[in-house]
């Protein structure tokens, strides 16, 4: 291990690697990390479920949003649609339909929100503008 | 869990404001207007129910109580620029 180190603290000091790829070398070496990549994979932490949705933005113009959203609250929001008395369901459903959107809410079942909502963890949006706007939507 | 504070920062050039609001207390309270409440609530729903259109008034509050637990977390975050800063996270 201490000679995993010198050799890497030898290429930065000759010039071959930069500092950020040592730091990235080295933390790759500590043991907490190698735990984290190698270590104890459980059938139940191979799959972690996430707890919040990230949404950042950066601008060029230096305008920054960071919102985290517990994911529990999307799954108390979208449940509360079931709450809608049927006719008024029936209702959105006609104006949808003289729209061209035949999407029917009575077929999200409990279970469809709880897949959804548990395999968005896999889900990551990256935007990046020409103008230097970056977008990044992820959850963990 | 309920959530028990909303820290609420806000920046700009001149004012410089940042606060912590409990609310941990709100909930107790609101536990005991739905107490004094909730017999006017089960005759509505009773009536209602007897004219085919249930309000399920006791399902949408317990929607809304998930809604408030899972509000724990939450933090937004905008910076702008000339200095600006607005940040809300709920705790």
């Amino acid at each position: 291990m201490s000679n995993d180190r010198e050799r890497i603290l030898n290429l930065l000091a000759t010039g071959k690697i930069s500092v950020s790829d040592a730091m990235q070398l080295l933390e790759a070496l500590s043991p907490s990390s190698q735990s984290a990549t190698f270590g104890t994979i459980s059938p139940a932490s191979s799959k972690t479920q996430a707890k919040f949705m990230y949404v950042k933005v950066t601008s060029a113009k230096s305008d920054n949003v960071d919102v985290r959203i517990p994911l529990g609250l999307m799954r108390a929001g979208i449940r509360l649609t079931s709450l809608i008395p049927p006719y008024v369901l029936d209702h959105i459903h006609k104006h949808m339909g003289e729209k061209g959107i035949t999407f029917d809410m009575n077929n999200i079942k409990p279970e469809n929100i709880e897949d959804l909502v548990n395999n968005l963890s896999e889900m990551e949006v990256n935007v990046n503008c020409a103008n230097g706007d970056v977008v990044r939507v992820y959850c963990a | 869990m309920m959530p028990l504070w909303i820290k609420i920062k806000v920046r700009n050039e001149k004012t410089r404001l940042g606060f912590w609001l409990p609310i941990f207390w709100l909930w107790p309270l609101f536990g005991i207007v739905i107490l004094v409440i909730s017999p006017l609530l089960l005759l509505a729903e009773l009536i209602m129910s007897a004219m085919r259109k249930p309000l399920r008034i006791f399902c949408i509050m317990y929607s809304i109580r998930s809604l408030i637990i899972s509000l724990r977390g939450l933090s937004i975050h905008i910076k702008g620029r000339d200095k600006q800063e607005v940040c809300v996270v709920v705790g």
